[in-house]
């Protein structure tokens, strides 16, 4: 567990999710598919530790790396988007950034996490 | 009253006073003593004995109520007038009436028009209410057909994705066939290659062979008459050879074109493959972008959904609004219909304490007790 809030490595599936320190917060990894017919059981619970815990400690930024995603699912963006509408319900005072770090090599990633940033205008970014 | 008692009365008022008179101009006191004199005594004869009857004689038989005979009996009759002070009772009459009035508009004010404006007030505020709910359930209704639009969206792209999935694997399949024809004619290629080969080394067995008839010519040739017969048969390997030759000749000129048409065949399949290569990596962009719009239109769904629950639960906020508006305004109608009500009771009370105080000013019997 080699980061400040305390997420050990997920390993599911065809799935590995690391959370490493940055220096301006944490970095979520994503590496491999997430094709299983509910990831929501394995990135539900993460997003609610990463989220409860960057708000405790006032990390300001959160990176979501999804260079290495070859493939995710509807059930997996749905997941990730519930995540990012708990940032939406914070206030102001206790919002968070999140960076989305995507492959435009891989198509789906090019036409779908841009949209993600609609979500909470400002907080999220994508690169 | 009769006419007869009225008469006697002044007869004996003039003997009276014409006694009281001689006596008085007989008093041997000066003239404005006997003035003064007479003038208390007019007073006390008048206040004793002039006063109106104390007693109102009543009629034998009982009038029928009615303002045609009461009327005329009340206001002509002088110790009625005296009884009664008509013009301050009518004032107080007038005033009590006017309050009353008063009372009765405020209280209509109250019940119908204050209360409407009240009610007014409260339909303002529950018809703004109403047209909040109505706008409320106009956004839930966009927001569930933005919903619909999105899942049916969702559901095309999904088709689309899964169209293009099975155009990719065909695709990917004519790719593995060409593939596979261009690697087997790069074989027919390197097999024509050793026909060719086996064709020259054919070639080169025919022309030995020729050269072979030759030598045996002239053999047969030096050999004379003993020769003549081998000399036929070195003739007929001769013209053998020559037919080898150009047989040869003309398979290595097929063989030629059968290359020429597998170069072709396989430049053209190369290309082929190439192109069926770009549409794979095309269709799986298709794929990708399509698998990105259903992921776009996850996340719109997601907001869509979180903001019809937020609507459904506004609609419930704006209907327990409605109903505790409609409750208020009740409450509040029942407060200003009661508000100034003491207040003209006491006027009411007021006037009729002066009202009863002039009764018993002007009503006799109540001064004598």
């Amino acid at each position: 567990m080699s980061n400040k809030i305390g997420v050990a490595p997920i390993a599911q599936d065809k799935i590995k999710i690391t959370v490493d320190d940055t220096p301006n917060g944490i970095a979520v990894r994503f590496v491999g598919d997430i094709d299983m017919e509910d990831p929501s059981i394995v990135l539900d619970p993460l997003f609610e530790k990463i989220h409860s815990s960057v708000v405790a400690q006032k990390i300001p930024e959160v990176g979501a790396d999804f260079q290495n995603l070859n493939f995710l699912n509807s059930s997996g963006i749905k997941a990730v988007a519930k995540w990012i509408m708990k940032l939406a319900m914070l206030p102001a005072d206790k919002k968070y950034s999140i960076k989305i770090i995507h492959n435009k090599a891989i198509t789906w990633q090019v036409t779908s996490l841009p949209t993600l940033t609609f979500l909470v205008p400002g907080a999220v970014k994508i690169e | 009253m009769s006419l007869l008692p009225r008469l006697t009365d002044r007869i004996v008022t003039l003997i009276v006073c014409l006694i009281v008179s001689s006596v008085v101009i007989f008093l041997p006191v000066s003239e404005a003593i006997k003035l003064v004199i007479l003038l208390i005594f007019s007073l006390v004869y008048g206040f004793l004995f002039l006063r109106p009857e104390k007693k109102i004689e009543l009629p034998v038989e009982p009038l029928p109520v009615t303002e045609e005979v009461l009327e005329p009996e009340v206001t002509e009759t002088p110790e009625a007038k005296h009884f009664f002070n008509y013009e301050e009772i009518e004032k107080v009459g007038l005033s009590l009436k006017d309050h009353l009035k008063s009372i009765r508009e405020r209280w209509n004010s109250k019940n119908h028009g204050s209360k409407s404006s009240a009610v007014s007030e409260g339909e303002s505020r529950k018809l703004e209410l109403v047209t909040l709910k109505a706008s409320s359930d106009f956004i839930s209704e966009n927001i569930m057909r933005a919903f619909e639009i999105s899942d049916n969206l969702a559901n095309t792209a999904k088709t689309a994705f899964e169209l293009s999935e099975s155009v990719q694997k065909g695709v990917k399949i004519v790719t593995s066939a060409l593939s596979q024809s261009l690697s087997q004619t790069a074989i027919l290629f390197e097999q024509s290659k050793q026909i060719s080969k086996i064709i020259e080394i054919m070639s080169e067995i025919s022309e030995k062979i020729h050269i072979l008839s030759i030598n045996a010519s002239i053999v047969s040739a030096r050999a004379g008459t003993a020769g003549k017969g081998f000399e036929v048969v070195a003739k007929e390997i001769r013209i053998l050879a020559k037919e080898t030759e150009k047989s040869l000749e003309e398979i290595e000129q097929v063989i030629v074109d059968v290359q020429g048409t597998i170069t072709a065949v396989v430049e053209k399949v190369d290309t082929a493959s190439k192109q069926t290569n770009n549409e794979q990596n095309n269709l799986m962009s298709v794929a990708g972008a399509l698998q990105g719009v259903i992921l776009a239109v996850e996340i719109i769904r997601a907001v869509t959904s979180v903001a019809n629950e937020k609507a459904v639960e506004q609609k419930g906020t704006m209907e327990s609004w409605i109903t505790e508006s409609e409750v208020s305004d009740e409450g509040a109608l029942e407060v200003l219909d009661g508000e100034d009500i003491p207040e003209f009771l006491q006027q009411i009370d007021q006037d009729l304490e002066t009202l009863k105080a002039l009764v018993t000013v002007n009503n006799p019997s109540k001064e004598n007790s």
